[in-house]
C-alpha cells in the first residue's frame, strides 16, 4: 500500500478503522490525508515506503511510547494512535489543525501573488515566543528532545500568538535518535558537523533561531561572509558548521548582512530593547554556538520575553504599541515621542515599568511556579487624573500592600492600588514574591 | 502605521532549474505533446512547492535544441515561477546536444544567468531527450564538465521512450543512476512533474544521517530513485507481502 486515496481505509492498531477524506499535503517523508475515526476527524500522516532505512521498529515504537506518554504542553499537535502496518507501511493520527494558523514559513516568504503572514501586534510576538520556549521546556523538562526543529514545525495564529508544533514524530528520549539530523539552517554547528547527534543542546541552538526570525524574519548567520555565489555542501558546513558567524556579532563583523536585502534587520534591530538583543548576541556568540559556553537554556528566554511583554504599551501620543524598557525616558519606537515611566516594580527576578497597559504576570512574581498563563494585574491609569496611575488586582486573590509606614492594607480583587514609591505589594501567598515599587 | 506592516520577505537563495529540452524531429507527435502538456501543468506545481519554501527562492530557464538551440524563457535570464508562459514546443531536426550544451556552459556563470545579491544554491539541469546527438557532443560535454556550476549541479536526465543513448546520458549526469526511464508518454509526463517538484524541494528537506556527505552525483542519482517510487506507487505496484501477512494456516 503506497499513497492513499479518497475511501481507503486503515486499521488502527487498538481497534477501529481511519477513512480518508482528504489529502492535505505532501512532503519528505510522507502525506497528510483529514481522515475520519470514530465519528470524528483527524489528520493522518502516513509515511512514504522505506524512508526510515531499516530503522522502522524503532520509530513504530517510539511513536507508540510517545502516544503514551501525552504531550508535553496543549501546543503540541501530538500524535494520538498509531495505525497498523501495512505492507511496510505506517502514520498516526492527531489533531486536524484548526483554522486561522499559518506554517511558520509562511511569516517569512511572500510575493505579489502570495502576501507575507503579519504578526498583527508585537503583543502577539512576545506570547508566540512565550508559547514556542514554554513548549520546548516542558519537552525537554521530561526528558525528551525533538531533534529536528525548523520552519516548517511551527504554526502560529497572528492575531494572537497561539502556537501548534507539529511533526513530533522524532521525539525521542535522551540518548535515542531515529536517523534524523534536522533541516540545514536551523541545525545546530555540531551537528552540521557531524560531531554529534541532535539533543536537547542541538535544540536549543535551533529555538534560538526560530525565535530570532520571529522578530527579525531574516537569518542570523546569512550575512556577506556566509554569501558565495554558489552555495556547495562544503561552505554550508563551514558557515553553518565550522565557522558560524552571526551577521550582528559586536565583537566579529566579518558576517554583516548584505545590503539591500537587511531592511528587516534595519527596522526591527534598533527598537527592541537591549536585554533580548544581548541574549540573541549571546545566544549566536562564536562560544555559545561551538559549545565552548552553555546554550541560552529556556528559562533564560522565558524570563526576557516576560519582561518584554510586560513593557508593550500603547503609546499616549500616536497610540502605537510601543516598548517602555525602563523607568525613566522612553522613545516611542513609532512616533519617536517621549514616554517618561515614573516607577517600576521590582520583584526577585525582574524589574517591571509600571505604565498603563503593563500586565503584571505570575512568571514576574515568582516563576518557579511555572505558570506561563496567569496575569495577576494590570496598571490603568486614574480616569479623572491620567497622570495618576494604579494597579489593578486581576488576581482572584487579595492581595496585601505594605506601607512605607509600616502598616499594611488589603487589596480585593476588582481593586486599585496607586502606585507609590517604596510601596511593596504582596501578590501571591508568598511574601518572598512580593515587589518593590521603586 | 505599525512597523510590524514594514516586515519584507526574507533574503533566499536563487535556484534555477535548468530544462534541456530535445526537439528533434523524432520528438514529434505525442511526445512532444506530452512534453507540452507535462510543462503546463508543471508550472503551478512548482508554484506550490515554491510558496512552501524558505529557503530557495525557484527560478526556471528552459533550453530547447534541435538543429541549433534557443531559449524557450527570455534570453535575458531565468525567470520566476510567476513570470512563465509556456508556449508549446514543435519538433523538427537534428539533435545538436553539444551545441546546447556549449550555449548552456556560457549561461552557468555569475557573469550571465546566475548573478543573485542573495547567492544561488548550486542549479538543477534537468534533460529530456529522445535520441542520441548528431553532432560533436563530446566538444561541449568536455567543456562544461570545466564549469563549477556544472559539476556542483543536480543533474538528471530522462530517456524517453528509450530512445536515447544511455551511455550519453549517462555521462552528462555522471551517474547512469540519474537517469529516468520513461517507457510511455503517460510515464513521461508522470516523471517531468515528480522530478522537477523532488530537484526543487531538495534544498529544503530536514536531513537524515546518511545524506550530509553525498556528491551531486549521488544526490542526482537519490532524486531519481525517489522519483522512481513515487511513480511506482501511482501506478500500484503490486505490493510485496511478507510472510507476517499471511498468518498461521497450520
Amino acid at each position: 500500500m503506497g499513497s492513499l486515496k479518497v475511501g481507503d481505509t486503515v486499521k488502527m492498531k487498538y481497534g477501529g478503522e481511519a477513512k480518508v477524506l482528504a489529502e492535505f499535503g505532501s512532503g519528505g517523508q510522507g502525506t497528510v490525508y483529514k481522515v475520519s475515526y470514530n465519528g470524528k476527524e483527524y489528520a493522518l500522516k502516513w509515511y512514504h515506503k522505506d524512508v526510515f532505512k531499516g530503522k522502522e521498529k524503532e520509530f513504530y515504537q517510539n511513536l507508540e511510547n510517545n502516544i503514551q506518554k501525552g504531550a508535553p504542553t496543549k501546543d503540541f499537535l501530538w500524535p494520538l494512535g498509531v495505525t497498523e502496518v501495512h505492507a511496510g507501511v505506517f502514520g498516526y493520527i492527531m489533531d486536524v489543525r484548526p483554522a486561522g494558523y499559518y506554517e511558520l514559513t509562511e511569516f517569512f516568504v511572500g510575493s505579489k501573488k502570495q502576501k507575507q503572514v503579519r504578526f498583527k501586534s508585537f503583543n502577539a510576538i512576545a506570547d508566540a515566543a512565550i508559547n514556542i520556549i514554554q513548549a520546548f521546556r516542558e519537552l525537554h523538562n521530561s526528558g525528551y528532545s525533538y531533534q529536528d526543529i525548523n520552519n516548517g514545525n511551527f504554526f502560529i495564529n497572528p492575531e494572537n500568538g497561539k502556537v501548534l508544533i507539529c511533526d513530533n514524530d522524532n521525539v525521542s528520549p535522551f540518548g535515542v535518535n531515529l536517523g534524523i539530523l534536522g533541516k540545514q539552517r536551523y541545525m545546530a554547528p555540531e551537528v552540521v558537523t557531524g560531531k554529534n547527534d541532535p539533543d536537547k543542546q542541538s535544540d536549543r541552538f535551533s529555538l534560538a533561531v526560530i525565535l530570532f526570525r520571529l522578530l527579525f524574519i531574516n537569518h542570523p548567520l546569512e550575512g556577506k561572509r556566509s554569501t558565495p555565489p554558489c552555495m556547495t555542501k562544503e561552505l554550508e558546513r563551514r558557515y553553518y558548521g565550522e565557522e558560524p558567524v552571526f551577521v550582528l556579532d559586536p565583537s566579529d563583523d566579518r558576517n554583516r548582512p548584505v545590503p539591500g536585502t537587511d531592511k528587516n534587520l534595519k527596522t526591527f534591530w534598533p527598537v527592541y530593547p537591549q536585554y533580548i538583543k544581548d541574549l540573541f548576541i549571546r545566544a549566536f556568540s562564536s562560544d555559545v554556538m561551538l559549545k565552548k559556553a552553555p546554550r541560552v537554556i529556556e528559562k533564560e528566554w522565558l524570563d526576557v520575553f516576560f519582561r518584554f511583554k510586560a513593557s508593550i504599551v500603547k503609546c499616549p501620543h500616536c497610540k502605537q504599541e510601543t516598548f517602555i524598557a525602563q523607568q525613566g525616558d522612553n522613545t516611542c519606537i513609532e512616533c519617536k515621542k517621549k514616554i517618561t515611566v515614573p516607577n517600576a516594580i521590582q520583584f526577585s527576578t525582574v524589574t517591571v515599568p509600571l505604565y498603563p497597559g503593563t500586565k503584571l504576570m505570575m512568571w514576574h512574581a515568582d516563576s518557579s511556579q511555572n505558570d506561563v498563563e496567569t496575569k495577576l494585574g494590570e496598571i490603568v491609569a486614574n480616569p479623572s487624573n491620567p497622570n495618576v496611575f494604579g494597579i489593578k488586582n486581576l488576581s482572584t486573590l487579595s492581595w496585601k500592600v505594605n506601607l512605607p509606614d509600616g502598616s499594611q492594607k488589603p487589596l480585593a480583587p476588582g481593586a486599585v492600588v496607586p502606585v507609590k514609591k517604596d510601596f511593596t505589594i504582596e501578590c501571591t501567598t508568598n511574601p518572598k514574591d512580593a515587589g518593590k515599587i521603586i | 502605521m505599525s512597523l510590524l506592516e514594514e516586515i519584507t520577505p526574507s533574503p533566499r537563495k536563487v535556484m534555477t532549474l535548468f530544462y534541456l529540452v530535445d526537439t528533434s524531429g523524432s520528438m514529434g507527435g505525442s511526445r512532444i505533446g506530452t512534453v507540452n502538456a507535462a510543462m503546463e501543468e508543471c508550472i503551478p506545481l512548482l508554484k506550490e512547492v515554491a510558496a512552501a519554501n524558505d529557503d530557495a527562492e525557484i527560478k526556471v530557464a528552459i533550453l530547447q535544441f534541435s538543429s541549433g538551440c534557443s531559449w524557450v524563457t527570455p534570453a535575458s535570464g531565468p525567470v520566476g515561477l510567476d513570470d512563465i508562459i509556456w508556449n508549446d514546443l514543435q519538433a523538427g531536426g537534428m539533435t545538436e546536444f553539444g551545441g546546447a550544451l556549449l550555449e548552456l556552459d556560457k549561461k552557468l556563470s555569475r557573469n550571465e544567468y546566475l548573478n543573485s545579491q542573495t547567492g544561488a544554491y548550486a542549479p538543477v539541469i534537468l534533460l529530456l531527450s529522445d535520441g542520441g546527438p548528431t553532432d560533436n557532443w563530446e566538444v561541449g560535454l568536455n567543456k562544461i564538465k570545466e564549469n563549477n556550476w556544472f559539476k556542483h549541479a543536480i543533474k538528471i536526465a530522462i530517456d524517453i521512450e528509450s530512445g536515447s543513448d544511455r551511455s550519453v546520458l549517462a555521462q552528462f549526469t555522471g551517474n547512469p543512476e540519474a537517469i529516468l526511464d520513461a517507457k510511455d508518454t503517460a510515464t513521461l509526463k508522470k516523471m517531468i512533474h515528480k522530478v522537477s517538484v523532488r530537484a526543487s524541494e531538495f534544498q529544503s528537506h530536514s536531513k537524515a544521517s546518511s545524506d550530509t556527505v553525498t556528491s551531486p552525483d549521488q544526490d542526482s542519482a537519490d532524486i531519481v530513485s525517489a522519483v522512481v517510487k513515487d511513480v511506482d506507487e501511482d501506478n500500484g505496484a503490486p505490493v510485496s507481502a511478507d510472510d507476517n501477512d499471511w498468518g498461521n494456516w497450520d
